[in-house]
Parts: structure tokens; C-alpha cells; sequence
């Protein structure tokens, strides 16, 4: 039976006895390096805690083991300032002062599930700090935590080791990718027992379920189905052996266009020295130094080199980078940080080195249109324009940017931030709302740009087939937009200047 | 884990997104022709350099590669 156990509060001098009911390992010095990153001052510790996604392992695993696990968890609530009893004290009892502090300085929190592999459960930390170019897009949502009946609030996106029980790495990289694709009015956020089972429930192929050493790269399509997201499967466009690699322009401009788009990556690959391996793609820094080249295309977001993600071998917003081979084969390896980790995880990093071979991304089922689609043809719509303009005199560069938009956001924020307040803006949004026919909730939105000037979008329906009309509108932000739009016969063209 | 501190130029982390326009521009100084040319992108010459890098996102999938279990 559970018994009573009061709150912990433990401050810096406890450091190093944080997490030591768990055995030294690359998570356990990763996170606590993290902690310490972001500012850790501070922790308590509820000994006692029901965890949905622990019992959802407990239950379809751990509890017919004849071990005798536990089904509670501990969780641990982290500070960047000193917060002892008597503070937390005034805090719950609603001093003003004292609430407000408590939530500014919590950083998040670590579940630790009762078991010997894979303590770390469900795990919620806010980002470490940007540099000043403040460039980082990461998906990231907002956490509502309670405890002794205050709220308190964490943005970031869950992440968790994995069990080798109820869940492998691919498990755990959908879970986290779904943290924030199902967040929504029409998904529920399934648990990892609840994602293993549904890898299976089609594309088991005899396997058993549980324990799950793995999932093959289909139950990972299966499983997003069966939980009411359609999969976007992606592969690279270049071959080692049997094995998909990827080339950096591919690779980079659909990770930038579906991570900006607010929808993390689920990536399979290769791990040096340990084999298939599954990660979850969660933002990247976008890299656009490299500015538009006379006559030619440039990809925008095929720039960057520098991506988070969450490993379940490690831990949350791992930073990595990507490298290339001679021929033109990315890998992704972690940069030499201005902070050293010790111990195991700084072995890890040192070692790891993995080969993307697959991009899955979990979409709602109304994104049909594929984002290779959209690049490859909005290519041809760029050296279609260049070859023109060059026969006409005119030596520009063509720079190119895609994302997945909900259309209401692509009028709301998006086209305000492009045309700033005012007349125009007012006319182009009433232009969207009364010149189309109706549009889905989604539209994937191709921005071009030609020297640096931003010129026009096209809007592409995404709840249709690839081979039907596509094209909702284009809108044309200056006059060369619009003559540019006429040249492409493009059916309707929104003015935003007139 | 902590980024590295870098310098940036004027020209660095202009997004697309985030610029604004100038809705008065005419810069290509096209409008002149406006409806008396059509472009058809289904032509294009599939020897040049950008339809050539357009091929890297023409990938179909190989249904053995996703039996590939990852764990």
C-alpha cells in the first residue's frame, strides 16, 4: 500500500545528490547539465505521483511482471531561484509576491519511473538560452503543471528515455513528435503503451508487442494512422549500399519548411556503431546568411546546419549538426559546446554520428499534398521565370521559402507581418476572405522572392491530390508580383498594393 | 549545449516571414507585358542546373527500406 510522504526541497548544495536513486548513464549527466544550464537553483521532489503515461506502461507491461513494480512515479519541479518550504509556503497560501516568483523561476520538470532502464519518464524542460541572434524555431508548446493546487507553467515539448519494454526509440520519438502535432481540439495525446499497441494492431507481421525492442520504419506509418494523423513519408535522395541517405538541399529544406511549419520530425537513420535508430526532430536555427545568386535558385532554409532534438538515449533539444561527406551525404554529430559534459554523456556525444535515411512526419489527415511535391514543381516554376527573365536582360537570383500554414494564420499574423498595419492590409484580407473560393483549414504557401525582394506567394490547396489543380491564388505584393503572376496565368491574383 | 556566440552581419537571418514589402516596387519592370506573355513551368529543359537540382525532390519510396526495424 501507498503511504503519506512529504514534499523534499533541496537546494544548490544538494546538487550532487540529484537523481541519485538513478545509476550514473548518459541521460543522468546530460540532464542534470541541462539543469544546470538553465539556471537550476532549486528543486522539489513529490514522492508520490500517478503518472498517466507510466500507467499506461504499468498497466499493459509492468504490472503482470512478476517483480513487483511500483505504479507511482516521483516527479521533481525544478527552480531557477531558491525556493524553501517557508517560501513555497506563502506561495500556495496566494501571497502575491511569492506566487508570482514561483512561476516565473519554474524551469520544468522530470517524472522518474520505478524502474532499473529507462528511470527518466515524461519530461517537460524550458529551452537553455539563445544567442543574441535569437534565431532558434522550435515546437514548443505550453505545459500546465500542478502541484499543492497552484499552476504552474512550462513550455517545451516531452520527451522520455525509453524502456526497451513498452517502448524503443521509435516509440518515444513519435510520442514526442505528437505532444505537439496532437495538440489541437480534435486529437488526444496517446501514451507510449498506446503507440506501441498501435504500431502493431496492422503491421505487427507476427511480432509481439511487448516487450518492443523497435518498430520498422512502416508500423511507424501505421501507428500515426491508426491514432488519426496521416504520415508524410520522405526518403533520401541518395544511396549507401541498400541504405537512403540524404543530400543537404533536400535534407535542409523540407526539415526547415516542416519544423517552421510547427510540426516536428520523427527521423530515422543510422547510428554510428549502434544500428537503426529513431529521433524527433523539435526546431532548428535557421541559417540565412546565404543571400540570393544572380540566375540561379536558392532554396532558403537549405542553408542550415544546426538542428534540435530530442533522443530518447539522451535527452531533450540535444544540439547537433550537420556535416557532409564527399559525396554529398549528410550526417548529423554534436558541435563542440562552450559547456563540457562529464561523464557518460560527453563519451556519447563524442561517438555519436548519425546518417538520416527517412523523415516521417505526422500531419492532420486534410495535408495531402507532399512537401517534395511543392519543392519540386516550385523549382520548375523558378527556372521556368529565370530563364525568362534572362532572355529579357535581367540577371536576378530567385529565392524560395515554403511552409504548411492553417489558412487563418496565413491571413492573420503572416500577411500582417509582411504588409505591416494599415489600408493595405485591411484590403488584402478582405481580398483572401471574398476573391477565393473557400479554402481548407490548411494551405501550403510558396514565397518567392527575386534578388531581395519579396514578390509574390502562391497558395496551394493541400486537401487535394497532386494531380488536380493545386493552385488557389497567387498574391502579389508589388507590381512586378502581379506582372510575374499574369506571366504564369495564374487564375487569380490578389493585388495587396492596389 | 550552450550556443555559440556569433557575429552578425546586416545581411544575416533576413527571413523571408519576417521582412516587409514595399508594396510600390516595380522592379523587374515587367508590366508591359502583362498578358501578352505565358510561361509554361511543364516545359522546362530537364538538362538545366536548377530543373537537375529539382530531381533531388523526386524520390519514390522503396517499400524494402521500410521494413527496416529502428530501435
Amino acid at each position: 500500500m501507498h503511504t503519506p510522504i512529504p514534499f523534499h526541497f533541496f537546494t544548490q548544495t544538494d546538487k550532487a545528490s540529484l537523481f541519485n536513486e538513478v545509476k550514473d548513464c548518459d541521460t543522468k549527466s546530460y540532464i542534470a547539465k541541462y539543469l544546470d544550464e538553465i539556471g537550476l537553483k532549486s528543486w522539489i521532489v513529490e514522492d508520490n505521483y500517478f503518472d498517466t503515461d507510466y500507467l499506461s506502461e504499468f498497466s499493459s507491461f509492468y504490472s503482470m511482471s512478476a517483480k513487483g513494480y511500483k505504479n507511482t512515479c516521483k516527479r521533481y519541479h525544478f527552480f531557477s531561484e531558491d525556493i524553501d518550504r517557508t517560501f513555497f509556503l506563502k506561495a500556495i497560501g496566494n501571497d502575491e509576491v511569492c506566487l508570482k516568483k514561483l512561476k516565473e523561476c519554474y524551469l520544468g520538470f522530470v517524472v522518474l519511473r520505478p524502474l532499473a532502464k529507462g528511470s527518466f519518464g515524461h519530461t517537460v524542460l524550458s529551452e537553455y538560452p539563445n544567442d543574441k541572434t535569437n534565431t532558434r524555431v522550435l515546437c514548443k508548446r505550453k505545459y500546465a503543471v500542478h502541484l499543492a493546487g497552484i499552476e504552474l507553467e512550462v513550455e517545451g515539448l516531452s520527451w522520455q528515455e525509453q524502456d526497451s519494454a513498452v517502448g524503443a526509440c521509435a516509440t518515444i520519438a513519435i510520442w514526442s513528435a505528437l505532444h505537439s502535432t496532437c495538440f489541437d481540439d480534435s486529437h488526444a495525446i496517446p501514451t507510449t503503451a498506446e503507440i506501441t499497441k498501435a504500431a502493431h494492431k496492422t503491421a505487427s507481421l507476427g511480432a509481439r508487442v511487448f516487450p518492443s525492442y523497435g518498430l520498422s520504419i512502416f508500423q511507424v506509418s501505421e501507428a500515426i494512422k491508426e491514432l488519426n494523423l496521416s504520415p508524410i513519408m520522405i526518403a533520401g535522395d541518395r544511396t549507401v549500399g541498400p541504405e537512403y541517405r540524404f543530400s543537404q538541399e533536400r535534407f535542409s529544406s523540407i526539415c526547415g519548411s516542416i519544423l517552421s511549419s510547427n510540426y516536428p520530425i520523427i527521423m530515422a537513420g543510422f547510428l554510428e556503431g549502434c544500428g537503426g535508430h529513431a529521433i524527433c526532430m523539435t526546431g532548428y536555427k535557421p541559417d540565412y546568411t546565404k543571400t540570393f545568386i544572380p540566375n540561379d535558385v536558392l532554396l532558403q532554409e537549405s542553408a542550415t546546419t544546426v538542428y534540435y532534438v530530442h533522443d530518447d538515449n539522451l535527452g531533450p533539444n540535444v544540439r547537433l549538426e550537420l556535416f557532409k561527406e564527399a559525396n554529398d551525404v549528410v550526417y548529423l554529430k554534436p558541435v563542440a559546446s562552450a559547456v563540457k559534459y562529464s561523464g557518460a554523456a560527453e563519451l556519447f556525444l563524442s561517438n555519436y554520428k548519425f546518417y538520416p535515411s527517412h523523415l516521417i512526419i505526422p500531419v492532420q489527415n486534410e495535408i495531402r499534398l507532399s512537401i517534395d511535391f511543392i519543392y519540386k514543381n516550385s523549382m520548375k516554376i523558378a527556372d521556368d521565370l529565370l530563364n525568362f527573365l534572362k532572355g529579357q536582360g535581367k540577371n536576378v537570383g530567385i529565392t524560395i521559402n515554403i511552409r504548411y500554414l492553417e489558412f487563418k494564420k496565413y491571413q492573420g499574423d503572416y500577411i500582417r507581418q509582411t504588409l505591416g498595419d494599415g489600408a493595405c492590409l485591411a484590403s488584402t484580407r478582405m481580398k483572401l476572405s471574398e476573391d477565393l473560393p473557400p479554402a481548407g483549414r490548411y494551405i501550403a504557401v510558396i514565397r518567392f522572392a527575386f534578388d531581395d525582394k519579396i514578390t509574390f506567394d502562391l497558395l496551394c490547396d493541400t486537401s487535394d491530390c497532386q494531380y488536380n489543380n493545386i493552385l488557389i491564388a497567387g498574391v502579389a505584393f508589388n507590381k512586378s508580383g502581379a506582372s510575374i503572376l499574369g506571366l504564369l496565368g495564374i487564375p487569380r491574383v490578389i493585388e495587396t498594393y492596389s | 549545449m550552450c550556443e555559440k556566440k556569433s557575429k552578425t552581419s546586416s545581411m544575416e537571418n533576413v527571413n523571408l516571414w519576417d521582412k516587409k514589402v514595399d508594396v510600390t516596387d516595380d522592379f523587374l519592370g515587367l508590366t508591359a507585358l502583362k498578358g501578352k506573355v505565358k510561361l509554361d513551368a511543364t516545359k522546362n529543359d530537364p538538362k538545366s542546373p536548377v530543373a537537375k537540382r529539382g530531381e533531388c525532390f523526386d524520390v519514390r519510396l522503396d517499400k524494402k527500406s521500410l521494413e527496416t526495424v529502428i530501435g
